[in-house]
């Protein structure tokens, strides 16, 4: 019955299929990306440096000589786990402190709270870019900043979730059994505080390769010869303005492609966890 | 009165926020793997350099004597030097802040001035070409990565149509109108330079337009669903019932409560605004305060990155507060 109505419901909203097969199609290439390569991704071919599309280059060469075609595809392996990796994490930290501030109150729902505002005070992209420079580039630590810009916004929905479920009476019966705190929180509570989760999470996945993606640009992100979208971009910035549009076009056109894809099945969740939005 | 309590007790909340931002910045500073000396010494200096520089900085004492430290500079105004250019970094910031005002200003009216006539057409006719167009550009607009459309812009106007300089910051080289501002549009007027106005306007046309799209998208789409909401409502309805003239309730009942939204977003959007100049400042060689911390950042010198990130947060809080202001004065069903 259930999956009736959702299967119903991604076909009022057509966008979210098409989301969902981009990201979809995101998740093969980065799987298959040894056999679609026609190149080393990370191999410059000598003499070869920024060749226009060509039946032996799809996609051109970049100023290194680098196979942009190979690189793109190679590039969502990096792009699309950090995008994912970064919203797990921030999914679990903002869950942990969530339910944490909303079951416990008090003192401890205060100073968490009072952290989190300190730390959105700051826009997103400007608080990743200090941390980044600090701790260092290096894909973990650009997963984990990116996580860390982002739980914030987990950690105040699971808290409100928290706040009106742990006055049900389900919460009650399994206080009364004798369940201790912890049990009662992670087994019962926040399970039921979800739902606003999934939704935001597709949206977050977006927002998180555009940072990650926009880090990379410029120069605070992976470093080459990595592929990564974003810094392929950087790469052919300044070779743009002599025509040469394909060193920065594909890999662009990913990351727009990409993010268009999390956001469209976002706007599809929404529809499907949030009624009231529809 | 009522306004004046609001007021103070906004006020009064303001220093805990600032605190926590300041500490913020503190424990990142400290998060360093390695010594924070390293960050703040050249990067081949030597032990002895290192060690001087430690005692100075006062790292040799506990974490809270530091933090105290810490705070006691930064009222003091005092932020350290920025190594890559070599100035204060209070003067680094009174330099090439006008620079980055000017273009944010520029880039948010743009986008404002394009933004809510968009959506309010969109929502009056509603389903019509306007507004699948619209919401069209909206929906790839969230999407798209800022840095891309610039360069694709900069492809477009600059390198075919040549309708537009290259991305070289304010001027062409040695192009310096005498400062009294800061921000050349100004600066140019004011000494009666047309010649020099319109070349500052030929420079600010790309980066001005970059910032603007990537802001575009949520605001139209917020001011196309506000609008939505209020002509849908009761009161409208009544309006159009009681033989009020369409153009008059759209425009002149409806409008006035379906902007209110809007100016939330703007709100938000101006707080984020120093983001998104990083990105464009970057692209366009534009010498404000993103590029200066983008250059600090990538060269290991922390203290700019550190007051920007400073500045940014507190220009948001700031921002914040005066959209709440801009609100209770605007909204009489407000009460708090």
């Amino acid at each position: 019955m259930r999956r009736y109505y959702t299967a119903y419901l991604f076909r009022r909203n057509p966008l979210s299929i098409v989301g969902l097969a981009i990201v979809v199609l995101f998740a093969i290439v980065a799987f298959a990306a040894p056999l679609l390569i026609t190149h080393d991704p990370m191999q410059p071919i000598s003499g070869n440096a920024s060749r226009p599309p060509s039946a032996a280059h799809w996609f051109g060469t970049d100023g290194l000589g680098m196979d942009i075609y190979s690189r793109v595809v190679w590039a969502a392996r990096i792009d699309m786990v950090v995008a994912f990796a970064s919203v797990a994490i921030a999914i679990l930290i903002g869950v942990l402190l969530g339910a944490l501030s909303g079951f416990a109150g008090g003192m401890t729902d205060d100073l968490i709270m009072r952290a989190l505002d300190s730390q959105q005070a700051f826009p997103s992209y400007i608080l990743a870019l200090a941390i980044v420079a600090a701790v260092g580039q290096s894909i973990p630590n650009i997963v984990f900043v990116v996580a860390f810009v982002n739980y914030p916004i987990y950690a105040r929905l699971v808290r409100a979730q928290m706040l009106s479920v742990k006055e049900s009476q389900y919460a009650q019966a399994a206080r009364v059994l004798g369940n201790p705190w912890w049990r009662m929180v992670f087994r019962h509570l926040v399970p039921n505080c979800l739902g606003p989760i999934y939704v935001q999470g597709s949206l977050n996945a977006g927002l998180a390769l555009l940072l990650a993606a926009s880090l990379s640009f410029i120069g605070l992100g992976v470093r080459l010869p990595t592929p990564e979208w974003g810094l392929m971009v950087s790469q052919g910035a300044r070779q743009l303005v002599f025509g040469e549009w394909w060193i920065s076009v594909f890999p662009g056109a990913a990351i727009f492609l990409a993010v268009l894809g999390f956001n469209l099945l976002g706007d599809g969740l929404a529809d499907i966890f949030d009624p009231k939005q529809r | 009165m009522r306004v004046l309590r609001y007021v103070s007790k906004r006020l009064l909340f303001l220093g805990p926020v600032l605190f926590g931002v300041v500490t913020v910045v503190f424990i990142v500073a400290r998060m360093l793997p390695g010594d924070p000396v390293h960050l703040l010494a050249p990067r081949d200096a030597d032990a002895q350099t290192l060690a001087v520089i430690r005692t100075e900085l006062g790292l040799d004492k506990p974490i809270l004597a530091q933090f105290a430290r810490y705070l006691t500079d930064i009222g003091r105004g005092e932020f350290g030097r920025a190594i890559h250019t070599g100035n204060p970094v209070l003067v680094d910031i009174a330099n090439r802040f006008p620079a980055t005002l000017e273009l944010t200003i520029l880039g948010l009216s743009l986008c404002i001035l394009v933004s809510i006539p968009l959506g309010v057409l969109a929502a009056v006719r509603r389903n019509g070409p306007l507004d699948h167009v619209s919401r069209l550009t909206s929906l790839l607009g969230v999407s798209m990565p800022s840095f891309w459309l610039a360069l694709l812009l900069i492809y477009t106007f600059f390198f075919h149509l040549d309708l537009a300089p290259p991305p070289l910051g304010r001027g062409p080289i040695g192009f310096d109108p005498p400062r009294v501002t800061g921000m050349y549009t100004i600066d140019t007027l004011l000494a009666g330079d047309l010649a020099g106005f319109a070349t500052v306007v030929h420079y600010l046309l790309l980066p001005v337009i970059s910032l603007a799209l990537i802001n575009m998208a949520p605001l139209t789409r917020l001011t196309r669903a506000s609008m939505i909401e209020v002509l849908g409502s009761d009161y409208v309805r009544y309006a159009l019932a009681a033989g009020v003239p369409r153009r008059v309730v759209q425009f002149r009942l409806a409008l006035k409560n379906a902007l209110l939204a809007p100016i939330t977003m703007i709100g938000i959007l101006v707080g984020n605004l120093l983001g998104g100049a990083v990105i464009i400042e970057t692209i366009f060689a534009w010498p404000g305060l993103g590029l200066w911390a983008v250059t600090a950042a990538t060269q290991s010198d922390y203290a700019p990155v550190q007051a920007f990130a400073l500045f940014a947060a507190t220009t948001k809080v700031l921002v914040y507060l005066l959209t709440d202001l801009a609100y209770f004065a605007i909204d009489p069903r407000i009460r708090y």
